[in-house]
């Protein structure tokens, strides 16, 4: 019996410092929290002053009233002037752009942390879950090494982990990890305690409330009863053994799967398009050694065919 | 040596951050009362609420009105609410989010916390707490938004007219029920709440 618990602390322990873990599935969430932070900026560009400007809904009275009221800052409460509204907007665009591509590092991830978390506050309303992941996302990645893929710079020369890098990366995946844990788990323990889930209606409601209605489809998928019960049952049961089925190695690809195209519908016909690919990167951490092979696969695709490019610009010539 | 400590120091703050993860995101129990203020050293960066559409997610329309005061007379009301959902609803990857200012601030101005919830619903009203300092921060944005998207007529002469105040109507409008789900004659009749002036 002791043998087996020194065992068992003896594969924890080597799993926790002898190397970084899943960098390749950190790098994606990485690359994707940067991705869904430049469409939020750009997608809301041109009314950037009606949404979080010193003049706009919430104001700057309103801005620093909900900072101090919540506890926190916001870069956009600092100052009422036009220009320092522009300069710290635009910095942040820049900034999620290049965290998006993995340039600059975790400093930069730092900086892209506090711009994304002060157009928050400057706007509290436009915040959803997936936004919520994203600040989490962006917190614990600063302990991992989630450059190391997905980045348009040359990786550096390798260099040896050392035993604190690895277990700081290990540590944030595993709080990563946990997070979506939680978030799965609660989400699902709530929806058992609602009657519409219980009914198998609460799917009919959702889909049906103006924004998350869409037009031409909706009107059609919430008269298949079946549909519409079956994927009330299979989203309450799907959230709540998520984190029981990552436990263990076999069940990680299933759980992972399920959620993927979970999200997908909730990406198609709810429109949380951000929610859903922040989701979706959080619940490939689980499975980085199918994201570490998609990588080579893309990557040695990509190589051939621009192979396949030179030879024929070659011949041409 | 240094290896167990550096697997013990990790795991021991994945385990406390987790710990506080689940008090934050569950239910208020008598936990909650003991650990809450501990948990709560994730707020706001790190915050956890994970209801996602539970217990029971919305089943009606919401929608805000607005008309402004100007000078001695009021304008008409204005629907403040559908322009934003017709833009929602045409976009369907990475739809803007500007609808999300009135659906936001409906939910700010009605929530109730638990607490609340149980002293209403055994007639407490005397320990209800008045309309918070969130529901007047919700009626403020909500004001601050109409008068983006409305104005005073121009009087006789011709000259605009600056509106000195805001009021809000709130609709709500259930949806028909799964059992009469396809008739729109179904739908439930409107309820209409509204607000004070809201000084500009």
């Amino acid at each position: 019996m002791r043998a087996a618990v020194r065992r068992l602390v003896a594969t924890i322990v080597e799993w926790m410092v002898d190397a970084p873990r899943a960098v390749a599935a950190l790098s994606m969430l990485r690359a994707v929290i940067g991705f869904v932070s430049v469409v939020l900026y750009l997608r809301h560009y041109s009314k950037r002053w009606l949404f979080y400007g010193p003049d706009g809904v919430y104001g700057l009275d309103g801005i620093r009233g909900y900072a101090a009221e919540s506890g926190t800052w916001s870069l956009y409460a600092v100052s009422g002037s036009p220009a320092f509204f522009e300069i710290v907007f635009h910095v942040g665009l820049v900034v999620a752009g290049l965290v998006t591509l993995g340039v600059g590092g975790r400093l930069v991830l730092a900086v892209h942390y506090a711009m994304l978390w002060s157009l928050y506050m400057a706007n509290p309303a436009f915040m959803d879950g997936g936004d919520a992941l994203v600040c989490t996302g962006a917190i614990f990645l600063l302990l991992t090494r989630c450059y190391s893929a997905f980045t348009i710079v040359k990786p550096r020369p390798k260099f040896k982990n050392s035993l604190v890098v690895s277990a700081l990366n290990n540590t944030g995946l595993l709080l990563l990890a946990t997070q979506v844990a939680v978030v799965y788990l609660m989400a699902g323990l709530y929806k058992v305690q609602g009657e519409l889930w219980q009914d198998g209606t609460a799917l009919y409601y959702i889909l049906n409330v103006p924004e998350f209605f869409l037009p031409g489809v909706t009107p059609h998928l919430v008269h298949h009863d079946w549909l519409m019960v079956l994927g009330a049952y299979a989203t309450v049961l799907a959230s709540i053994f998520f984190p029981v089925l990552v436990l263990f190695r076999a069940g990680r690809p299933v759980a992972v799967m399920t959620m993927l195209t979970f999200h997908l519908a909730i990406a198609l016909l709810m429109g949380l398009t951000s929610f859903a690919l922040v989701m979706a990167a959080y619940d490939l951490l689980f499975v980085s050694s199918h994201v570490e092979d998609m990588r080579r696969r893309v990557r040695v695709l990509s190589a051939r065919l621009a192979t396949k490019v030179r030879m024929r610009h070659l011949v041409e010539v | 040596m240094k290896r167990t400590f550096l697997a013990s120091a990790g795991l021991g703050v994945v385990a406390v951050f987790g710990a506080c993860a689940v008090v934050l995101a569950g239910p208020v129990t008598p936990i909650t009362f003991d650990v809450g203020s501990a948990a709560s050293i994730l707020n706001p960066h790190l915050s956890q609420n994970w209801q996602l559409f539970a217990p029971d997610p919305i089943s009606d329309e919401r929608g805000v009105v607005a008309r402004f005061r100007c000078g001695p007379s009021s304008s008409p009301w204005i629907d403040i609410t559908s322009t934003a959902i017709a833009e929602t609803q045409s976009s369907r990857f990475f739809p803007p989010r500007e609808s999300r200012i009135v659906s936001n601030a409906l939910v700010e101005r009605f929530a109730q916390d638990d607490v609340t919830k149980r002293l209403e619903d055994r007639g407490r009203d005397d320990l209800l707490p008045r309309v918070d300092a969130s529901a007047s921060r919700a009626e403020r944005v909500l004001g601050r938004y109409a008068v983006r998207l409305g104005s005073c007529p121009s009087d006789e002469t011709g000259e605009s007219v600056s509106p000195s105040a805001v009021q809000l109507r709130y609709v709500t409008r259930a949806l028909p029920p799964w059992s009469e789900r396809g008739h729109e004659s179904a739908r439930g009749e409107p309820e209409v709440f509204e607000s004070d002036w809201i000084p500009l």
